[in-house]
């Protein structure tokens, strides 16, 4: 779907995931998942600051790309429900972790400090990045794109 | 001690945003004060801004906040006045909390300057907050300023995160489900105190959490009203609990009774379209609902079934007089919000607007039978719409009701027009409410009079007015306030109803094609 010249952006990857879930909610929520699912993962060796950035943004892609795959096979319903045991469980005991990613840390910081139920705070970071990605618009370049997306994924944190 | 707390200088398109109230939003409140502060803030206002507060009124139509900001102004500088040494400065009182300035013309310098304004204040009052604080909303007035190295801020007291809008649908979690089934068998109503332990937050009256599974289910904070004995007013509401749907909510709608597969033909295309017009638009007890969702969400069809409220189906004994359709009027002449003149019949100009209307009227059942002008036309005079002919006022127009024989069915009314009206016993929608100011927002809510349902109705996401932004618009400004009184529901509507084409579409570039 989409430009093959264009580089991969999360703009793309959303408007892609979106001829499977059409409720922007159910889109935000599993979004959340796919996002938190593929930062808990995340493993660099570079020292560059810029380079982690985008390697942590790189992998936000390879999930959402993942996403969509399982979605041309499994419901919705069913793909939630393959991320939640992991992340609830990574979220349940984050204090005792190390982060490898950045965005992880952040995210886990701004959960632990709220009564609120994880769901109800990975739909509100899922409907975050979503605001922000479809208010931006799409990039050019695939640098751009990286750090672009990067700082939308970080705004949709510090927006919580 | 200082001689004030702070000084404000809030730039003139602030009190076309919020109106008089700007100034009580200013003002140092009681419990502020601690031993030895400075009790009072203090606003300037230069005359330049006076100046083009008024030329904002002559030159367009119906600014709501500037007009009522200038009524005010002239209001305190009735009241003492103290004049500022060498300076062509008077101060008035406002309230125990707040002083004006008022920076007469010789005074503020030539050309006006508001830099200059600023070192003019700062020389002549120290605050406690150390400097002197402008507000703007205006982005290229804060990198001005900014740049310049003064202290300028966006007017938080009118920001509304505009994550509110998904205050309406709550998510729910798989322990706060099981609650429902915890005594075992059919589900029961969990009180709202355990919701709201389970969720970690507060619970407002209508609000709705949304469980996903296999099959997605839904709930909604309900009590027992209580009204006054006029039915006028929501007086008590009592055993507030969460209740889950049934199994089959949602397959019909039920209005007064009457169970019905659709109204004129609109039926509700998914649980949030159904939970809009059952628990908002055909609710008697919600007076006032939020309906928000972007483009093709069905927003305007969902809001259009409201027009079966007004349909005679019983001899005139109809809830709603009429429907009054309301459109920001800047789009009938960009920015400065003039109607300008109106060339033939009023109707073909304004016709235009009303697409999405005039769609929603070919979906319903009687559409074939009664042209969308024909709504807008009054029975027995002609309204500047023309007036109804004979036969559509006699013959039903769906079996058992006929349009109202006493008023057209709907009105069109531009937000430019509002001043000196009321609303009584009318269904009044308030189309693209994110282009209202929040004053505006205010205002047109403050003239609905008793019997009347409001449907605030726009996407915060697409706001198109200069002076407005999604954390700054009518539509999140009045939830924010309304959204914990009995009477008011907000739905959102998050699917798209529009062709996976449509969907495309929006990502098309329309510059920089490579």
């Amino acid at each position: 779907m989409g430009s093959t010249t264009e580089p991969t952006q999360l703009y793309n990857l959303l408007n892609n995931l979106r001829y499977h879930i059409t409720h922007d909610g159910d889109l935000a929520t599993i979004l959340g998942y796919s996002v938190l699912d593929s930062l808990m993962k995340f493993k660099t060796n570079t020292g560059s600051a810029e380079e982690r950035e985008f390697e942590e943004i790189k992998t936000i892609y390879s999930g959402l790309e993942n996403l969509t795959q399982k979605l041309r096979s499994d419901s919705p319903f069913g793909v939630r429900c393959s991320y939640i045991k992991s992340v609830s469980e990574y979220l349940a005991h984050s204090d005792k972790e190390e982060y490898s990613s950045n965005l992880l840390q952040e995210i886990t910081t701004a959960t632990q400090g709220s009564r609120r139920s994880n769901e109800d705070q990975i739909n509100r970071f899922g409907l975050a990045i979503m605001a922000q990605s479809e208010r931006k618009g799409p990039f050019t370049g695939t640098k751009n794109c990286l750090t672009q997306d990067y700082q939308t994924v970080r705004q949709a944190i510090k927006s919580r | 001690m200082a001689d004030y707390h702070t000084v404000f200088i809030p730039t003139e398109r602030i009190y076309a945003l919020g109106g008089p109230d700007v100034f009580k939003h200013l003002e140092r409140k009681s419990g502020e004060v601690k031993h030895g502060d400075a009790k009072k803030n203090l606003i300037v206002v230069p005359d330049a801004f006076v100046k083009r507060l008024r030329e904002t009124i002559d030159s367009s139509i119906g600014v709501q906040g500037t007009a009522a900001t200038l009524e005010f102004l002239a209001s305190i500088t009735e009241g003492e006045r103290h004049a500022v040494a060498d300076h062509e400065i008077a101060v008035f009182e406002v309230s125990p909390g707040l002083d004006l300035a008022y920076v007469d013309k010789h005074a503020e310098g030539s050309p006006f300057s508001l830099t200059g304004v600023e070192k003019l204040v700062s020389k002549i009052w120290t605050s406690e907050t150390g400097r002197t604080e402008l507000i703007s909303n205006k982005p290229d007035q804060l990198i001005k300023y900014r740049s310049r190295g003064l202290l300028i801020k966006s007017p938080e007291f009118l920001l509304i995160d505009k994550e509110i809008v998904d205050e309406g649908m709550l998510v729910g979690t798989d322990e706060l489900l099981a609650q429902f089934y915890s005594k075992g068998g059919k589900a029961t109503p969990i009180h709202v105190d355990e919701a709201e332990e389970s969720l970690g937050r507060s619970l407002f009256l209508n609000q709705i959490v949304k469980f996903s599974g296999q099959k997605q289910q839904y709930a909604r904070v309900e009590g027992t009203l209580g009204y006054n004995k006029e039915r006028s007013r929501i007086t008590t509401v009592d055993n507030i609990v969460l209740r889950l749907f049934a199994p089959d909510e949602g397959n019909s709608l039920k209005v007064n009774g009457v169970t019905r597969e659709s109204i004129l033909g609109i039926k509700p295309r998914d649980m949030e379209q159904y939970i809009a017009m059952q628990y908002g638009i055909f609710d008697p007890a919600i007076e006032l609902l939020f309906l928000c969702g972007k483009q093709g969400s069905g927003k305007t069809v969902v809001a259009y079934s409201a027009i079966d409220l007004i349909l005679d189906y019983n001899n005139g004994n109809r809830p709603y007089d009429r429907m009054i359709i309301f459109k920001a009027n800047e789009i009938l002449g960009g920015k400065k919000r003039d109607i300008g003149t109106v060339p033939g019949e009023a109707f073909a100009k304004l016709s235009a607007h009303l697409g999405s209307y005039a769609d929603a009227h070919r979906k319903t059942e009687f559409s074939a039978t009664v042209p969308f002008s024909e709504m807008f036309k009054h029975p027995t005079v002609d309204n500047g719409m023309g007036m109804r002919k004979l036969d559509y006022t006699r013959k039903q127009v769906v079996s058992g009701a006929h349009l109202p024989q006493e008023s057209e069915a709907i009105e069109l009314g531009l937000t430019g027009y509002m001043r000196g009206r009321s609303f009584d016993c009318v269904v009044v929608i308030a189309d693209e409410a994110q282009n209202l100011t929040p004053y505006e927002a205010k205002t047109l809510i403050e003239r609905c009079g008793e019997g009347t349902k409001m449907i605030f109705m726009g996407d915060p996401l697409q706001v198109d007015n200069p002076d407005c932004s999604i954390d700054l618009n009518g539509f999140t400004y009045a939830y924010h306030h309304f959204r914990n009184q009995p009477y008011v529901a907000l739905v959102k509507l998050n699917k798209s109803q529009r062709s996976q084409m449509s969907e495309y579409a929006r990502t098309m570039r329309v510059f920089g094609v490579q």
